[in-house]
């Protein structure tokens, strides 16, 4: 149970107190890992981060405010200091004037469904899981250190604000990570393996997690050695759905947070490209790029947002041009619109900003089959291990880990080393062909500061690209 | 008393525990395009738990202090179905060091004058825009341990960075200290509007190998990678390009690098770890060579030596990391160089291989071409490809100033560093 009635008490404290809005958000993130080295149990870990925030406007100027302390005495004092706080600031007369957007108040209870509940899985469970994982890898020869990790995690949330909004949910999460080194006397290769999604411990399964890791070892074991060099050059590239993910999410999705448009993370993860690009032109008609909170058992799964907003997919880019941004409140009120349900927090002390939630490339007509016969001479990267940025969000990397050459429209040998190095505008230009298939990958975004790991879906089909220049290492 | 509370309920259902009580008030006040866009007060208290029964162990922390009781009790429910195994070692009965680093408050008004004004500074020097962020702290730590250690500490910590932007260029600033007297924003915008001004109008380079001059905020980004790679945790699951590398020179004679636990304008500064040991220095690199593998008790067991006093329960890990200035100025660092890039940051830092050192890693904000002992022209769209032992033996010379760093992103544990000239850098353009 949450302390539901302090939610309640603080915004009619900050209304007392003369702040013009406020919301409060009681947030209890209950998580457990459990972690085998090389087939030892490290430490297990188990916690909560239980607590209150209120983020409440005063004199026009945002303030946050969080305490763990959950009594009526101590909500009273955070806000009554929150006020002191943003007087001093008003004061400088350097304070942002924010405008929220309007939005409907509105009642809602929301859950994922778990067939078995959180509460009822215990540690065993974990432990008994992550055996059977590391007896896929233990007796593979290649296989020299090997760090497998499953967590649970249940987020209970309560929020109010003082335009009558009540919003309460509970999203159970599970995740299995893996980072595993293989090599022999020529070869060292290290892969990240993450595969998630929210629901009950049978998500793994709904998922294909086990299979999936098990593909992964195969892979791993099998390319260790054998890959060959290439050439520099232009090559026509096949990218599976995790290139395709990493690239939506990276190149696409957070330029398209408004708040970074506006420049407010400036000093952190940046601005974006879209404060130059006046054409909204980015890509051929092939670039089709989605966010959708609302794909059941997603790791980025929500229906309603931080801000109480009801959730909804957002096309971020329809047949190569900018058709919509993420927005909050606070982004849409500035531009006119209303929101699109864009804002979270990681947990309770930390205010909710623009984030991604499930971020991926649309699924075209095309089979995989008929894709690499597309290709006469080129590459197939099928995952990735480096890759980056820059925080403008045009100049990126990915560097491939399991990759083949295609040859003649067959998949032949594998390859090492392959770098897509590029800018926004070229690499999305260049898509030629997507599949039908439509896979996620989870992974956790960083954003803010103070920083805000979120989960995330990055997705997509297999993609063509005609003509990319690659690199490699 | 809070942990009198966990006490009373564990000390007679384990062997062993290690709580630490943390009380933390912080302060952040976050600004871009020259306004404040949010400020937050956030009051928190948090228990962390290590417990141990026979050869079962449980970590957990605790944050519902109305609940506090069955939180604790769950724990203990944990040990009994957890599998046997290895168990760290809460330390024997010690004490620690009183060092006086910080002040005994916040002196918030203080800070935000300084906030502003920096604002104002950087704005006056011409820039188009300034974002940034203050952070300010104030924690009391509180030990207690079933070997009888107790401990409380109380520290202040202030850090700030900013990001100055002018036409296309853009600059970096950053200050960190334990003490309002030396928190400095106002030299920290105007260096980031300095950068942002030279950087206005950048040029691309050809990709190639490049001797470069790295500064105090890239710097501190490698060396927090390679000290991360010191931890003997880090080493055993893949982390780390130091594996059986303990005692061989990775670098030149002029490089030692060192962990403080404690120390003035370390801002992770504590004077015990997570399993109650002491806190001290460890030498990690002596000139040149990698001399120390840093540990808690549980990895110490695995190496057979003793613990660092860095858990980290399950990873230990560094505190406050330095790195000794060298015997030039940076002027002359530069004068030397015949043709190269200065690189004043970098973000976004990943690996190919950690085994191997292979990574790249973004180059951001003021990057300076240098032609004949001169700074010529600024640097668009770079991106550094290196190996971390490749960029260590290729240190030529390391600056005489050093600066501590810590900011979101690349430098999370504090590092302070020198400039430092590497050779043979490759630089890679899109």
């Amino acid at each position: 149970m949450l302390a539901e009635d302090l939610a309640h008490f603080a915004v009619e404290q900050a209304s007392k107190l003369g702040f013009e809005y406020s919301e409060a958000r009681v947030q209890r993130d209950t998580f457990i890992t459990v972690s085998l080295n090389s087939g030892i149990p490290d430490v297990p870990l188990k916690g909560e981060f239980y607590g209150i925030g209120i983020r409440a406007i005063y004199k026009g100027a945002m303030g946050f405010s969080s305490t763990n302390v959950l009594t009526k005495d101590s909500v009273t004092n955070v806000i009554e200091n929150l006020k002191r706080t943003l007087e001093s600031i008003a004061a400088t007369k350097i304070n942002e004037k924010v405008r929220m957007s309007e939005e409907d108040a509105l009642t809602a209870n929301w859950s994922v469904d778990e067939r078995t509940s959180f509460e009822d899985v215990n540690l065993d469970w974990f432990l008994k899981k992550t055996r059977e994982l590391d007896e896929l890898t233990k007796n593979e020869s290649k296989i020299k250190q090997r760090l497998i990790r499953l967590s649970g995690s249940l987020q209970l949330k309560y929020f109010v604000n003082s335009e009558g909004t009540m919003v309460r949910s509970r999203v159970p999460r599970y995740l299995l990570t893996a980072f595993i080194t293989a090599y022999d006397a020529s070869d060292i290769a290290q892969r990240f393996i993450e595969i998630g999604g929210s629901g009950g411990p049978e998500v793994l399964d709904r998922l294909k997690a086990y299979e999936k890791f098990n593909e992964e070892i195969r892979a791993i074991t099998n390319i260790v050695g054998r890959r060959k060099s290439v050439k520099e050059g232009v090559y026509d590239v096949v990218v599976g759905p995790e290139v395709a993910g990493i690239m939506a999410h990276e190149s696409i999705g957070h330029p398209f947070e408004a708040d970074r448009v506006r420049g407010r993370e400036g000093a952190q993860g940046g601005e974006s490209y879209l404060r130059e690009i006046k054409s909204g032109k980015i890509g051929s008609a092939e670039a089709n790029i989605s966010d959708d909170p609302t794909i059941p058992f997603s790791y980025g799964y929500f229906l309603f947002d931080e801000e109480g907003v009801k959730a909804r997919k957002k096309e971020l880019v329809k047949e190569g041009a900018v058709n919509e941004l993420l927005h909050n409140r606070e982004t849409a009120g500035e531009t006119g619109i209303n929101s699109n349900a864009s804002a979270r927090a990681s947990n309770y002390s930390v205010e909710p900003i623009i984030r991604m939630s499930n971020t991926f490339v649309e699924p075209g007509d095309w089979t995989f089959e008929e894709i690499v016969k597309e290709v006469k001479d080129g590459l197939f990267i099928k995952s990735f291990m480096e890759w980056n940025i820059d925080d403008r969000r045009l100049n990126q990397r990915y560097v491939g880990f399991e990759a083949y050459r295609i040859s003649n429209s067959e998949i032949q040998e594998p390859v090492k080393g392959i770098i897509i190095e590029t800018t926004t505008l070229n690499l999305w230009s260049k898509l030629y062909a997507r599949s039908r298939e439509l896979e996620f990958s989870a992974a956790t975004c960083g954003k803010g500061d103070p920083e805000q790991g979120v989960p995330v879906w990055t997705g997509g089909p297999y993609l063509l690209f005609k003509g990319l220049n690659l690199k490699v290492r | 008393m809070i942990l009198d509370r966990v006490k009373q309920i564990i000390s007679n259902a384990v062997d062993q525990y290690s709580l630490i009580e943390s009380d933390v008030d912080e302060y952040i006040i976050r600004f871009y395009n020259g306004k404040v866009t949010v400020a937050a007060v956030n009051r928190s208290t948090y228990i962390q738990m290590l417990a141990t029964k026979g050869r079962k162990k449980v970590f957990k922390v605790l944050t519902d202090m109305q609940s506090l009781e069955k939180g604790v009790e769950d724990a203990l429910k944990t040990l009994e179905i957890i599998e046997e195994g290895e168990v760290p070692e809460v330390y024997p009965k010690t004490s620690y060091s009183n060092m006086e680093i910080s002040d005994k408050e916040i002196a918030f008004d203080e800070a935000l004058s300084k906030v502003i004004n920096s604002v104002d500074k950087a704005y006056s020097a011409g820039v188009d825009r300034i974002a940034g962020i203050a952070k300010l702290y104030k924690t009391t730590y509180n030990l207690l341990t079933s070997t009888g250690n107790e401990k409380e500490e109380k520290r202040t910590d202030y850090i700030y960075y900013a990001r100055a932007f002018k036409g296309n260029g853009s600059g970096f600033g950053n200050s960190v200290s334990t003490s309002i007297k030396r928190f400095d924003p106002e030299s920290a915008s105007a260096e980031a509007a300095e950068y942002a001004k030279i950087s206005e109008s950048p040029k691309s380079i050809p990709e190639g190998k490049y001797t470069v001059i790295l500064s105090p905020p890239i710097a501190s980004a490698i060396f927090e990678l390679v000290a991360g790679m010191c931890s003997a945790y880090s080493i055993d699951v893949g982390f780390s390009f130091l594996k059986d590398r303990l005692g061989e020179t990775i670098a030149p004679e002029g490089l030692s690098m060192t962990d403080y636990g404690q120390i003035s304008d370390g801002v992770n500064s504590r004077s015990f770890d997570d399993e109650g040991a002491p806190t001290g220095s460890t030498k990690l690199i002596e000139k040149g060579r990698f001399v120390s593998v840093i540990h808690n008790s549980t990895t110490a067991k695995k190496w057979r030596t003793k613990t660092t006093g860095n858990a980290g329960i399950i990873d230990p890990s560094p505190w406050n990391v330095i790195i000794d200035g060298g015997d030039v100025d940076n002027d002359e660092m530069i004068k030397e160089i015949k043709e190269g890039v200065l690189i004043t940051n970098n973000w976004y830092t990943r690996f190919n291989n950690y085994r191997t050192g292979e990574f790249s890693t973004i180059i951001r904000d003021a990057a300076l071409y240098i032609k004949n002992g001169e700074i010529s022209h600024p640097v668009a769209n770079i991106r550094l490809s290196d190996s971390l032992p490749r960029l260590l033996t290729s240190i030529k010379m390391i600056s005489k100033n050093t600066k501590w760093v810590k900011w979101w992103g690349e430098v999370v544990t504090p590092v302070k560093s020198p400039y430092i000239t590497v050779e043979g850098a490759t630089l890679t353009v899109p």
